[in-house]
């Protein structure tokens, strides 16, 4: 009796994680190994593969194009996480401020995360449009002459194409920031402030001695997801730059999808794809060490 | 763990400040969303000889005109298809073998981690080999490599795990006592004992399968499988878009998504600030 129920245990188990578990290895673990063979080879498409070695992550630290790209891709973290995670503060600290339809503006702040990135990227590519979006005519608006090469945006401007996919990015993000800041913030207890305050504490300080050191786990967290989501854009370049102009906004991802289905080097955009995932793997473990050594809790 | 509001406050100036900026930060947040709808009125001159903001005379013919230009309805449908299936299917097995790792069986820590180790693993960095897996399967241009490889995910086993963790055990014990078997119970108390992360099950991979644009354009070539997104992109390269077509068409292929996060919009930021849905 026992014995029999053990094994119907043991199908229940087996049948309910069967599903799950086919999807899970099949499309990432065993893409994963994949990704890893194709890696060492020079498979093209065309002609059967042969194994090359390390060439291809040679071939990637020794060319400029890789270079570029990863310094590209370290440019646009460098930027976007502090932006997102200040920005993000800023507003979680807006919302926990107000009480009167809080739930309306939670919601307003949120839309961007909702709408899709080919919509934003569209949009926004027409707002950045140097004749005849609004971005430029605003800042003319208000005294900003746009006639550096900057404002060209998107249109043969490197350091314009740049800034643009910083700001798509930044405002997809900052709305979801805002309120996991708002969710830190409610969970520091008012004592704090009320004790601070007959101390004679002027807001100033009670900001930064109160919410930030106890908000710290909440930035923690939201900087390092800014950091792995940094390295994944890539639907605002295709539709916005399309990695260019001369390459200065082919972003890592961006890379790995160009030469993979636009030139058909597999092999090469397997090993960018592996230098990827070590790069995302040696953040993790950072998060994973720093989480417990320097986040100051409660 | 406080989250209570302080009510009852007197009107500040402090909040009076709190309120001008919320606003205008609003109002820069949305500000793309006022020129889409709002272009999407103009008329193709008035885009370009005109710097006011709102339409001069509103022209709704933007909107059936972009509807007529491109075989939306087939892209909507197939974007339905690509995000409903998913969503049943990250319910259903998601709930299945989130009820099962409640359990302790031998080895079930070590594979838990596995389906976990899963999230670490960049999407980016296996788009080759999914084409190729999905090239193998002989799935490119079929519903099957858009819906399949989305039927379950980690995050979903968790996030429903995290709840059910939370559902007394002495439920079980009596509802076995009755009789019910280990499906029975699942599917006829457990669940309906979690529609919250179920919905937020639900509404996250809706979004991600409706926004999705790069998964379909690697195992895509085919118009008849084009999704809202892809169809969208496709729609802004012909040539001579004018911008009024352009902005409605991007105004209703956003409306269903947008729709579903109002209706469950709650009990999503909720959790989210609780932050049981971090991710």
């Amino acid at each position: 009796m026992n014995r029999t129920n053990k094994i119907k245990d043991k199908l229940i188990i087996g049948v309910s994680l069967a599903p799950a578990a086919v999807i899970a290895l099949l499309f990432t673990y065993m893409a994963f190994i994949f990704c890893l063979v194709i890696s060492f080879t020079d498979w093209n498409m065309l002609r059967p593969m042969s194994f090359v070695g390390f060439e291809n992550y040679v071939y990637a630290f020794t060319s400029k194009e890789f270079l570029n790209t990863l310094r590209l891709s370290f440019i646009y973290a460098l930027w976007g996480v502090p932006l997102c995670v200040i920005i993000g503060m800023a507003i979680g600290v807006l919302l926990n401020w107000i009480t009167f339809c809080s739930g309306f503006f939670r919601v307003m702040v949120f839309l961007p995360v909702v709408t899709s990135m080919v919509v934003a990227s569209i949009v926004w590519g027409k707002i950045f449009d140097p004749q005849m979006g609004s971005l430029n005519q605003m800042l003319n608006a208000i005294g900003i002459s746009t006639d550096s090469h900057w404002f060209n945006w998107t249109k043969d401007s490197m350091g314009g194409s740049m800034a643009a996919l910083l700001i798509v990015g930044i405002w997809k993000q900052v709305g979801y920031n805002g309120i996991l800041f708002l969710g830190g913030l409610k969970n520091i207890s008012t004592e704090f402030y009320e004790a601070a305050l007959i101390d004679g504490a002027g807001s100033w300080k009670r900001f930064t001695k109160i919410t930030l050191p106890l908000l710290s786990p909440t930035t923690f967290m939201v900087t390092m997801l800014q950091v792995f989501s940094a390295f994944k854009v890539i639907v605002s370049v295709i539709v916005l730059t399309k990695g260019g102009p001369a390459d200065s906004t082919d972003l890592l991802v961006h890379h790995i999808y160009n030469n993979a289905f636009k030139y058909f080097n597999m092999g090469y955009s397997s090993a960018v794809s592996v230098i990827l995932f070590v790069i995302i793997l040696a953040f993790t473990f950072i998060q994973l060490t720093f989480e417990k050594k320097f986040v100051y809790y409660r | 763990m406080s989250f209570e509001l302080k009510k009852n406050k007197p009107i500040s100036t402090g909040s009076i400040v709190a309120y001008f900026f919320i606003l205008l930060t609003v109002l820069i947040i949305n500000y793309p969303f006022f020129w889409m709808i709002m272009t999407s009125l103009k008329t193709n001159s008035e885009v370009f000889n005109s710097n006011s903001f709102f339409p001069q005379d509103v022209k709704w013919g933007n909107y059936a005109e972009a509807w007529k230009a491109a075989n939306w309805s087939r892209y909507f449908m197939n974007s339905f298809i690509f995000a409903l299936i998913p969503v049943a299917g990250q319910i259903f097995f998601g709930s299945l073998a989130a009820n099962a790792f409640t359990k302790e069986f031998k080895g079930s820590k070590i594979l838990f981690t596995l389906f976990l180790g899963t999230m670490m693993i960049p999407v980016g960095s296996i788009m080759v080999p999914n084409y190729v897996i999905v090239k193998n399967l002989g799935w490119l241009n079929t519903y099957n490599s858009m819906t399949v490889p989305f039927l379950s995910s980690a995050f979903s086993i968790f996030l429903l795990r995290q709840h059910f963790m939370t559902i007394p055990k002495e439920l079980e014990d009596a509802a076995i006592m009755d009789g019910a078997g280990y499906f029975y119970y699942l599917f006829r108390i457990i669940m309906p004992l979690s529609v919250a992360p179920m919905l937020t099950v639900g509404l996250l991979t809706f979004m991600g399968r409706w926004n999705d644009f790069v998964w379909v354009v690697i195992m895509t070539t085919s118009e008849k499988l084009r999704t809202v997104q892809l169809g969208l992109t496709v729609f802004r390269s012909d040539w001579n878009t004018e911008w009024g077509n352009l902005m409605a068409a991007c105004t209703f292929i956003s409306i269903p998504v947008i729709l579903l996060f109002l209706t469950i919009q709650k009990k999503y930021i909720n959790g989210l600030m609780l932050g049981s849905v971090k991710g």
